[in-house]
């Protein structure tokens, strides 16, 4: 179960972190 | 009955003195309308985001969803992919296009967009009735956990909480409201990161947890519910959560379209915590617990039975928060639509200050009278408590989505979208009886954006004063 807990928070870690990373991309070609 | 300690009084009596003087502390600077019911467009991303997260949070989150995981096990964690697709369709295509469109309450976009006043009173009535009926679930959630804490009967539990969540609400309006989400955020997110370490260590850590409920039953750690429900839980969620009213108000606190995709970004972060946590938190009270009475208590007894008195007593706090951060998000939502949308529409010439008065007096009475139906359920309430969500979902995904990004989208189309997507709902669900499972949602959002785009492909478009405040100057 530590295996799959791990694997869970690494998604959601780079999901968020791809996120961030179009959000910024979106907001710095705005204006 | 479990033994309560001392800390559990002072700590969520501390939490109500908090949440009231954040009520205070916002009403100060409030004076208009902009002011009270869209702080004046002055929230930043982090507090901004929080508060997306809170009010996405109610007692359904940790009461139900972990009950949920209690009974069933990890699997239906799944469901949140699609939720949160649902958030990166409004960061793409709605949130931020709404913003700046600059308005003040929901319905009044379906005027500004689609021309129709009669669409706008519509909308407002239908959020009216559907928003007081939600709040008669979060009522009896919040009688509950008071009466479970000061042994209370639940009438006056419910009592309590909704009229604290009302006294800041009223005074310090969406300024209180997003604030107080924000330290509402703060404390789910930090309890559960408190709490679920502390609870695997009582269970004797990860891996003898998920032998042990492996053992007990092996669906719990594999696939309770299989691929087909968690799409259709995903979907429903995500369609949904995409265009829901009470987050769509809140894009209108935020300072611009910038500050909307950050925090949309930053809410993630808050959501991810508290689903990760839900989940393990069903897990390991299933297995310190294998036969609870309902998979709904697995969440107080954790805080009660289970934590560290300071601990326990913060998670009941969470619990309260996500009850009093929808209850209030809800009330602003519904109380703008009587103030703003329909007695605007009554009294064309009514000043912003009667406006507000009307608005005081909307909340005061939206907030009471769901407790009537809380103490005594009728069939009506039942029935709509089950269509809301999707009622709502049908009736403005496809006019919120297309409208914002196809120019075409007429006054007909938009009509008979909305009125064709709620009938759709009611109809799958009351008269077919749900056929092959399906979610009511997807028959509801799919029947009305058909019926959006067909029909205003053969009916004549919005004038183009309509389309400026959207999609820029028309030549």
């Amino acid at each position: 179960m530590g295996v799959a807990f791990w694997s869970l928070v690494i998604y959601a870690v780079v999901f968020i972190i791809g996120y961030f990373g179009w959000a910024l991309y979106k907001n710095s070609k705005e204006e | 009955m479990f033994e309560i300690s001392p800390e559990f009084y002072y700590v969520i009596i501390g939490y109500f003195a908090m949440v009231l003087g954040i009520g205070w502390w916002a009403g100060k600077g409030n004076k208009t309308s902009e002011d009270h019911l869209v702080a004046g467009r002055s929230i930043g991303a982090l507090v901004g985001g929080a508060a997306l997260a809170a009010t996405q949070m109610s007692a359904g989150t940790f009461v139900g969803t972990m009950g949920v995981h209690y009974l069933t096990g990890a699997s239906y964690i799944l469901f949140w992919p699609g939720l949160w697709a649902g958030w990166i369709v409004s960061a793409i295509w709605v949130a931020p296009k709404f913003q700046k469109f600059k308005g003040v309450t929901v319905p009044e976009y379906v005027e500004k967009r689609y021309n129709t006043k009669i669409g706008r009173i519509i909308a407002a009535v239908l959020i009216i009735i559907s928003y007081s009926v939600y709040l008669v679930a979060q009522y009896v959630a919040g009688g509950i956990v008071m009466q479970t804490i000061f042994g209370i009967p639940m009438v006056w539990g419910a009592f309590i909480t909704i009229a604290i969540t009302m006294v800041y609400t009223l005074k310090g309006g969406m300024k209180a409201t997003a604030y107080s989400d924000f330290v509402q955020a703060l404390i789910m997110a930090g309890c559960f990161i408190a709490a679920i370490p502390l609870l695997f260590n009582q269970a004797g850590g990860f891996d003898f947890v998920g032998n042990f409920l492996t053992d007990l039953d092996s669906n719990l750690t594999g696939w309770h519910y299989g691929a087909k429900e968690l799409i259709g839980f995903g979907a429903a969620f995500g369609f949904s959560m995409a265009i829901a009213p009470y987050e769509l108000a809140r894009m209108y606190t935020l300072k611009n379209a910038k500050t909307v995709r950050l925090a949309i970004g930053f809410s993630f972060i808050f959501q991810a915590i508290v689903a990760v946590s839900v989940t393990l938190g069903g897990l390991g009270m299933r297995a310190l617990f294998p036969v609870l009475q309902t998979g709904d208590s697995a969440s107080s007894i954790m805080a009660i039975n289970v934590l560290p008195p300071i601990v326990g007593a913060l998670l009941m706090v969470a619990i309260l928060a996500s009850i009093m951060s929808t209850v209030s998000g809800v009330m602003i939502v519904s109380s703008s639509g009587v103030s703003h949308d329909i007695f605007g529409y009554l009294r064309p010439n009514s000043t912003d200050e009667q406006k507000m008065k009307v608005n005081r007096v909307a909340v005061i009475i939206l907030a009471f009278v769901p407790l009537l139906f809380a103490l005594r359920p009728l069939d009506m309430v039942q029935f709509i408590v089950m269509a809301q969500a999707s009622m709502v979902a049908s009736f403005f995904f496809a006019i919120v989505l297309i409208g914002l990004n196809w120019k075409r989208a007429s006054t007909a189309g938009a009509m008979t979208a909305m009125i064709g997507g709620v009938i759709t709902v009611l109809v799958w669900l009351f008269v077919l009886d749900k056929p092959f499972g399906i979610n009511e949602v997807l028959p509801g959002v799919f029947v009305s954006t058909l019926l959006l785009v067909v029909v205003s492909l053969f009916t004549k478009p919005v004038p183009t004063e309509n389309l400026e405040p959207f999609f820029g100057k028309q030549n």
